[in-house]
C-alpha cells in the first residue's frame, strides 16, 4: 500500500469495503457499467482481474500474483473506475436485488436439469 | 446558518464554523441505518473540537471539505453520496473527501491515546486531539496550517 498516492489508497481501500457488501457492490456495478460512465468499456476489458483485485485478501499478493509484469499496485487500482454516484437511480435498487436473488436459483435449476 | 453568495441561491463552497460539522454528523448519525465509525482529521477536526466546546469562531482560510476515514460500508457510502461535486455538496458548499487509513500514519503514533470519542446515533465518531490534528500541519507548515494552528491558540483548543 505504501507505494500509492493517498488518492489512490482512498480508491483501493473504499472500492473494497463497498464491495464486500452484496448492497454496496450492486450499486458499485450499476455506476461502473452505466453507458455514460466514461470508463465503462475499460472496466469490462479488464473487469476479471479488477474484481479479483477488490476480492482478494492481500492486493499485494494479488498483484505478485496473479497479474504478473503488466500490472502494478498502482496501475491496476487506477483500473478501478472512479465512483460516479450520480448515475444511481434509487428505484433501481429492488429490482437489482431481485434479480441477484433468482439468479443463484436459476443456476440451482440447471445443476438439477 | 448558511451563509450565500449574491445571487442569495448557491451556498458559498466553504466550511469555517464549528456549528457547520456537528450538523453534519447529527444528520448522519440520523441517517446511519447500521452501527459505523469514522475518523475525522484535518481541519474538520479542529472544528469538530471547537464544536464541543461551543466555540462560534470561524476558522481563517476557510475549508472546502472534511477528510473522514471509515472502515465500514455504511458510513463509506454516505461519504460518497457527499464527494466533490455531490448534491450534498450543492446544499451544503463543501463536501467530504474520504481518505485511505495511511493518512493517519501522518498523525503522532500514539494519537489513540489521546483521542476524543462521541456518539451520533449510530454513528461513532473518533476526532485525534487538537495538538495532533495540527502535526501534520505544522509539518506541511503552509500559511493555511499556520493559521489554523494561530486560530487554534485563539480559541485555546491548544495552548504554547
Amino acid at each position: 500500500m505504501n507505494a500509492l498516492s493517498l488518492d489512490d489508497a482512498a480508491r483501493l481501500q473504499y472500492s473494497r469495503i463497498l464491495w464486500k457488501n452484496p448492497r454496496t457492490r450492486r450499486r458499485l456495478l450499476y455506476v461502473w457499467e452505466h453507458p455514460e460512465h466514461p470508463h465503462r468499456e475499460r472496466f469490462e476489458e479488464n473487469r476479471e482481474l479488477v474484481v479479483g483485485f477488490l476480492e482478494c485478501e492481500n492486493p499485494q499478493t494479488y498483484i505478485d500474483s496473479v497479474a504478473g509484469a503488466k500490472w502494478s499496485l498502482r496501475t491496476l487500482t487506477r483500473e478501478i473506475p472512479c465512483v460516479i454516484w450520480e448515475f444511481w437511480d434509487e428505484s433501481k435498487e429492488a429490482s437489482l436485488e431481485r434479480k441477484e436473488e433468482v439468479r443463484p436459483l436459476q443456476n440451482a435449476a440447471t445443476i438439477i436439469r | 446558518m448558511q451563509e450565500m453568495s449574491q445571487s442569495n441561491q448557491v451556498p458559498l463552497r466553504e466550511l469555517k464554523y464549528p456549528i457547520q460539522v456537528e450538523h453534519w454528523l447529527v444528520d448522519w448519525g440520523r441517517k446511519l441505518k447500521a452501527p459505523g465509525k469514522l475518523i475525522l482529521i484535518g481541519s474538520g477536526g479542529l472544528l469538530w473540537h471547537a464544536a464541543q466546546r461551543g466555540i462560534e469562531s470561524p476558522l481563517p482560510e476557510n475549508s472546502m471539505d472534511v477528510d473522514p476515514i471509515t472502515f465500514d460500508d455504511d458510513v463509506a457510502e454516505l461519504c460518497y453520496e457527499a464527494h466533490i461535486g455531490s448534491p450534498f455538496e450543492r446544499e451544503n458548499g463543501w463536501h467530504i473527501n474520504l481518505m485511505p487509513r495511511d493518512a493517519l500514519d501522518g498523525l503522532p503514533s500514539d494519537w489513540p491515546s489521546r483521542v476524543s470519542r462521541k456518539e451520533y446515533g449510530l454513528l461513532a465518531v473518533e476526532v485525534p486531539c487538537p495538538a495532533d490534528l495540527l502535526a501534520p500541519k505544522l509539518k506541511r507548515g503552509e500559511r493555511r496550517d499556520l493559521a489554523h494552528r494561530q486560530w487554534a491558540l485563539y480559541t485555546g483548543l491548544i495552548s504554547v
